[in-house]
């Protein structure tokens, strides 16, 4: 293994572990087809490394990534083959307690996200982290205009929720 | 909830995640030094043993024209056998190189599509393979000859080489007609549907619906 590969590899990891996390999150609804996810993206990760250039937001590029595995597998639901299984290790483990106050709003939009097909939820999550929609476009290599629909149709959505 | 307020909240949730979120360096390093195989290569890896059992269906068959070399029915089975094991294994390989060339750094749409044609490259494969089926009696042929030494052709009647005709016939229309049923527009169709889940599987089946959900809209 290239010794300055794996470091860059665990620098970026370290630095933007939380775009995987929400990535996982957003797209798997139970915490074992996370763990999963979570290991196939980063198993991408390390694979796509070497197209990683300076022309790229290193969270654009990580986006790009964890969002195309994401869509691309299809996993099975595993929740009820596990049901009673206790996760042993986590590769990302999150502390609910330090964020007690926001859970409930977090778990509120996580639902919401979770409900999207999965080209919305890319959209809106890039959205949410402050991509332009000339930018997601981009990402996804579809027109801005084709954008500029789906977040609107993403604000009935969340309106007729509302209501 | 709207949007800006979501977009206000994942702001906040995404500065504090570094706070909450700890990243398992001792077990990455066990996955990675059990050497995880993502799903990618889990598929080149199954490309690879389809092509190679290909490989050896290729240099059997031609090892077996070599020395029994004649115009036989035993002979004539191999070589069409043959040809079909080679575009088996063309398939394989072709099915590798594009998956080798997926890069999930990509734009997603991009990333579908190559994705898209390897499954399409496999549909197309199995369609050729499948019309292999009308030659079924080319099985049987050498398999008398590998078995038994006999060539069961010289030994069958008029009556019977007529019956195996027909019946190939008849399996070579019903070939025709489920290759061309074969396209994404009939997955409706529970048969169709399944198959098409079968050869290009579940996962790259899925992939195909997002994508025309996207088309869609």
């Amino acid at each position: 293994m290239n010794i300055d590969r794996h470091k860059m590899y665990l620098d970026i990891l370290e630095k933007h572990k939380g775009i995987v996390f929400k990535v996982a999150r957003s797209y798997c609804s139970n915490e074992f087809d996370r763990e999963d996810l979570v290991q196939e993206i980063l198993a991408q990760i390390w694979r796509s490394l070497d197209t990683y250039n300076d022309n790229f937001k290193i969270t654009t590029w990580l986006y790009r990534v964890a969002l195309n595995v994401a869509i691309s597998f299809y996993r099975k639901d595993k929740s009820s083959a596990y049901k009673h299984t206790e996760m042993e290790d986590k590769l990302l483990s999150y502390d609910m307690n330090k964020e007690s106050e926001h859970e409930q709003n977090l778990s509120e939009l996580y639902e919401f996200i979770n409900g999207l097909n999965d080209i919305d939820k890319a959209i809106l999550m890039m959205y949410l982290e402050g991509e332009s929609q000339s930018e997601i476009g981009t990402n996804l290599n579809i027109t801005t205009s084709n954008v500029s629909t789906k977040i609107s149709r993403i604000k009935q959505k969340l309106s007729q929720k509302k209501a | 909830m709207n949007l800006d307020q979501m977009q206000s909240m994942w702001q906040v949730h995404s500065e504090r995640l570094n706070e909450c979120m700890s990243l398992n360096k001792t077990l990455l390093h066990k996955i990675q030094s059990k050497g995880h195989k993502s799903e990618l290569n889990k598929l080149i890896f199954t490309g690879a043993i389809e092509g190679f059992v290909f490989f050896c269906i290729v240099f059997s068959l031609g090892s077996y024209m070599a020395l029994s070399w004649g115009l036989t029915a035993p002979v004539i089975s191999a070589f069409v056998l043959n040809v079909f094991a080679i575009v088996g294994l063309a398939g394989s390989v072709g099915q590798i190189v594009l998956l080798s060339k997926i890069d999930f750094s990509k734009p997603i749409k991009e990333t579908l599509n190559d994705l898209i044609a390897v499954r399409t490259h496999s549909l197309n494969v199995f369609k050729l393979l499948i019309l292999s089926a009308p030659f079924y009696m080319a099985y049987v042929f050498l398999g008398y000859d590998l078995v038994f030494g006999v060539d069961l052709f010289t030994h069958m009647t008029n009556e019977t080489k007529i019956v195996f005709a027909i019946v190939a016939l008849l399996l070579g229309l019903l070939v025709v007609l489920l290759i061309n049923k074969l396209k994404p527009e009939n997955r409706g169709n529970k048969l169709i549907g399944w198959l098409y889940q079968e050869v290009s599987g579940r996962r790259l089946t899925h992939l195909l619906d997002q994508f025309e959900n996207m088309e869609k809209d």
